[in-house]
């Protein structure tokens, strides 16, 4: 790194005058020390300081941890979005300070929960990786989201890891997920910086495409995407020197096809959305170029990416559909009746019915939204007078274009988490257009000087910083931000030592059976045994009935024969909240509910003769309902 | 060369070393995420201006892709996926990029050495990072204990044994932060069979087997603090079938992991 940091580039079409003398001298050695980097990186670290203080506070249940979490995250931003904004940086520093702050972000997630995956996608994807690990074969069927085994890249390469180390596959997780980090935003930075010509807006769009939603929390997940997007732009990033005739562009063509390759088994979204960003590029490209040459290898590179795409898509719909086919479909729909009136929208910021957000992040989070529609238009000005030449830059415009229209996808209860799902896309470009913004403001270098003044990168800092702060209130219920005591259907807050504890008592139970239980039992459950949870209706009801009925009926019993239940886990916390989601069940609730569920509903199976209770920690029962199967009345 | 024997190194050190010793996991991180890429990288990187810090990158990206694809492959030819198949795999393709390497490879750029003061610097930050780094993983270490002793209770479960409806296993596990006494109550038919007091560190585990007589119809068991002998502080219960062969003429509770 230190070899790196005396390297120094101009930019190569630098927005502001001159490089002071000062930092570097053209033979590349550095005449003074980075210490604009090296307080920076001082900050980074300090922020996550704050940021683990607030979270040891929200696990001793204290007040002031939540605005010290949030101080702890501008520690972190804002001085990274200051410098960043100012021309005196150098490449390289720009460089390092947005995989500096992608790391510290990444890092921000790992102390949320630092010793065992705990969200919904991360225990699915455990319990794939567990199969591979014991199988040694791939496509096992996935109970959680059966997409999860169809695209097995991040599954194989954290086995391989775990298999060949040693080491659980939570560590390992953990480690690939920070490599992936690192390629997600060196990639990014190095994917702008090819098109716009100009690190100084590589280095904003990073930090802009930070703010996204996602970015934070879902997308340093142990999931699929989290692994695909590092892999999406670095694809796009070679793609570029095939495009630009670089010289030794059919060396980067097989890098473009060994990357892809794998990006396609590891996440459909974003191989889908890599693949058509090839797609229109080669198109535009061709045209552009007039050369038969050229446009023989662009189609030919378009050509193979959208060939394999598909193939693989096609083979894997009937899983995936389930997961991305019936969301987009309902999205769709649910706009089509809140715009037809038949559907009264979604009230924005409300996780579950009587549930909203504190009236501060709902600020935050519109005014951040609103700041980034209005500066939108004012990059796309920004990029009409630059007169790009790279056809890169015109396609990340007109997907920009597509944010206004995520957003009222939002409306809508099934668009909203289409919408959420889009914004790590639809940044890349959103990220590089508002760059533009910053950077050549009204087109002209001239007028870009304005924003080194002092008060005005102040202002464009204290912009980005709420962009930044309302993402994260957008993208994250406000329970799921910190550590704490135990909620109900609070994703990570649910998950608990006792839960964790009788999963993993849960392995000694005959592998394969079917079980049913809450949401979090059945992914704890699901993600550490050999068993199987159930979902669906029975008698136009969600099985979860079974859970809520005042008694054990013959419909229950009828239920649990048809689904053939062998277990049933049951939490008695479950009758002390409403579900801060909204479902106590996955995909099985019987309706929304107004008050908890009963104790007296959840522990009716203890006086059935044809059950029985084979564990109880206090709060979590299991009983085996194998008697009822076989035949007890 | 430097590269082909690093590669043959970690193979050796990931097939002969014990599961997650130091030595290992640094072959295996090797092996997995950084000697493929880097092969490949000198390979196939191409010509470019800033192509130092875009094949510091590659690295990584082409030896995930390396191990996804060559995963896929193992399976689709039958092989099963384990340590001595994704060794062979991926170094095998480490082996051979780097041996293909100095046909093709694209030499990256010397760099200047650093200036002694600003080596200073960085190594100051990079202390004080890691201070400041140590300090929050010290904190959510204190924090997650904390709350983990939060969160005490006790297990208490009963088995049937597999192919035995005339037997089971009783556990207790201790997860109240606090050394306890239990007594332990098995029931048959609602009369008292057998009892017993048992004392448990957090942490420990106790477990005994029980056979049922031929009589049994319900086994309930109860778990009551040694404070409170007359509270039930947990509970489970079978249901048996009836049965004509006795296994065993009495029951028997012994401890059998304290």
């Amino acid at each position: 790194m230190p070899a790196l940091l005396d390297r120094r580039h101009r930019d190569p079409l630098p927005e502001v005058g001159p490089v002071p003398a000062t930092a570097t001298t053209g033979t590349g050695t550095v005449d003074r020390p980075p210490r604009a980097l090296a307080g920076l990186l001082v900050s980074l670290g300090g922020g996550v300081l704050l940021v683990a203080v607030a979270y040891y506070g929200a696990r001793l249940n204290q007040s002031w941890s939540e605005p010290l979490f949030w101080t702890g995250l501008l520690v972190l931003f804002l001085p990274v979005a200051f410098r960043l904004t100012g021309r005196q940086a150098s490449r390289v520093e720009r460089l390092v300070l947005v995989i500096a702050l992608g790391l510290a972000l990444y890092i921000v997630k790992v102390l949320l929960e630092p010793n065992a995956f705990a969200l919904h996608d991360e225990l699915g994807q455990f319990r794939s990786v567990a199969d591979i690990l014991r199988t040694g074969r791939l496509y096992s069927p996935n109970p959680v989201v059966p997409a999860y085994s169809f695209y097995p890249g991040l599954l194989t390469v954290t086995a391989a890891l775990s298999s060949l180390s040693g080491l659980g596959i939570f560590p390992c997780g953990v480690i690939i997920l920070a490599l992936a980090r690192v390629i997600l935003v060196g990639g990014l930075f190095l994917l702008v910086e090819r098109v716009s010509e100009s690190a100084r807006i590589a280095g904003l769009a990073v930090l802009i495409y930070a703010a996204n939603p996602n970015f934070v929390f879902f997308d340093s997940q142990f999931a699929y995407e989290s692994l695909a997007l590092g892999l999406g732009v670095m694809t796009l990033w070679a793609a570029t020197a095939v495009f630009n005739r670089r010289p030794g562009r059919t060396r980067a063509f097989l890098v473009v096809v060994l990357l892809d390759c794998s990006l396609i088994v590891t996440h459909h979204l974003t191989s889908y959305a890599v693949a058509l960003a090839i797609a229109l590029w080669a198109v535009v490209e061709a045209i552009r170029r007039r050369s038969v040459r050229d446009g023989g290898l662009f189609m030919l590179l378009a050509g193979s990416v959208v060939a394999a795409t598909a193939a693989y898509a096609a083979w894997s719909w009937p899983e995936t559909e389930s997961d991305i086919g019936s969301s987009i479909t309902g999205s769709i729909n649910g706009l089509i009746s809140v715009v037809a009136g038949s559907t009264p929208s979604r009230h924005p910021f409300t996780s579950a019915p009587g549930y909203a957000n504190p009236f501060l992040e709902r600020a935050v989070g519109l005014a951040s939204v609103g700041l980034l529609v209005v500066a939108l238009p004012w990059g796309l000005y920004a990029l009409w007078r630059r007169r790009p030449r790279d056809t890169g830059l015109v396609i990340l415009s007109a997907c920009a274009l597509l944010y206004p229209v995520s957003l009222a996808l939002r409306l809508t209860s099934a668009g909203s988490e289409t919408s959420n799902r889009t914004s790590e896309f639809v940044f890349v470009a959103l990220g590089t257009i508002l760059a533009l913004a910053f950077v050549t403001k009204r087109g002209s270098r001239a007028d870009s000087r304005r924003l080194s003044i002092l008060p005005v990168r102040l202002l464009a800092g204290l912009y980005l910083g709420l962009v930044f702060a309302g993402g994260i209130t957008v993208g994250n219920a406000p329970y799921q931000l910190l550590p704490g005591s135990f909620r109900v259907a609070a994703a990570n807050r649910s998950v608990d030592t006792e839960g964790v504890a009788a999963a993993h008592w849960a392995k000694r139970l005959a592998p394969g059976g079917n079980f049913l239980g809450d949401e979090t039992d059945e992914e704890l459950v699901t993600a550490y045994t050999r068993l199987h949870q159930e979902r669906g209706s029975f008698a136009n009801k969600g099985i979860g009935e079974l859970f809520t009925s005042p008694r054990l009926g013959q419909l229950d019993r009828l239920l649990i024969k048809y689904y053939k239940l062998r277990f049933l886990v049951v939490d008695k916390r479950d009758s002390t909240q409403l579900p801060a989601d909204g479902h106590y069940f996955e995909g099985s609730d019987p309706g929304s509910y107004s008050r908890p569920i009963p104790l007296a509903s959840l522990t009716k199976f203890s006086h059935s003769r044809c059950l029985q209770q084979v564990f109880s920690s206090g709060h979590i029962l299991i009983y085996d309902a194998g008697p009822i199967s076989n035949g007890c009345k | 060369m430097l590269l082909g024997a690093t590669t043959a190194a970690c193979g050796a050190v990931v097939w002969l070393t014990p599961a997650a010793s130091p030595e290992r996991v640094l072959g295996a991180l090797l092996l997995g995420l950084v000697l493929p890429g880097t092969a490949l990288s000198r390979l196939l990187s191409w010509e470019d201006r800033y192509r130092a810090v875009g094949r510091l990158l590659l690295v990584p990206a082409l030896s995930l892709a390396v191990v996804i694809i060559a995963s896929l492959l193992l399976y689709l030819a039958g092989i099963h996926l384990d340590a001595h198949s994704w060794t062979i795999s991926v170094g095998g393709v480490a082996l051979a990029a780097s041996a293909l390497g100095p046909l093709r490879a694209v030499p990256l750029p010397r760099f200047q050495p650093t200036r002694l003061e600003a080596g200073r610097l960085l190594s100051l930050t990079a202390v004080a990072v890691a201070v400041l780094f140590a300090g929050a993983v010290f904190l959510t270490i204190r924090g997650v204990r904390a709350q983990a002793q939060a969160d005490h209770f006790t297990q208490l479960w009963i088995l049937p044994s597999a192919g035995n409806e005339r037997a089971a296993t009783i556990g207790v596990l201790n997860h109240e932060a606090v050394p306890k006494s239990y007594r332990v109550e098995v029931y048959m038919n609602q009369s008292v069979e057998s009892f017993q007091t048992i004392r448990l560190r957090p942490g420990d585990r106790w477990t005994t087997p029980v056979n049922f007589t031929p009589q049994a119809r319900t086994v309930r068991v109860t778990l009551a603090l040694a404070g409170s002998p007359g509270v039930v502080y947990r509970q489970v219960h079978l249901r048996l079938a009836p049965t004509s062969t006795p296994l065993a003429s009495t029951p028997s509770v012994s401890n059998s992991v304290p």
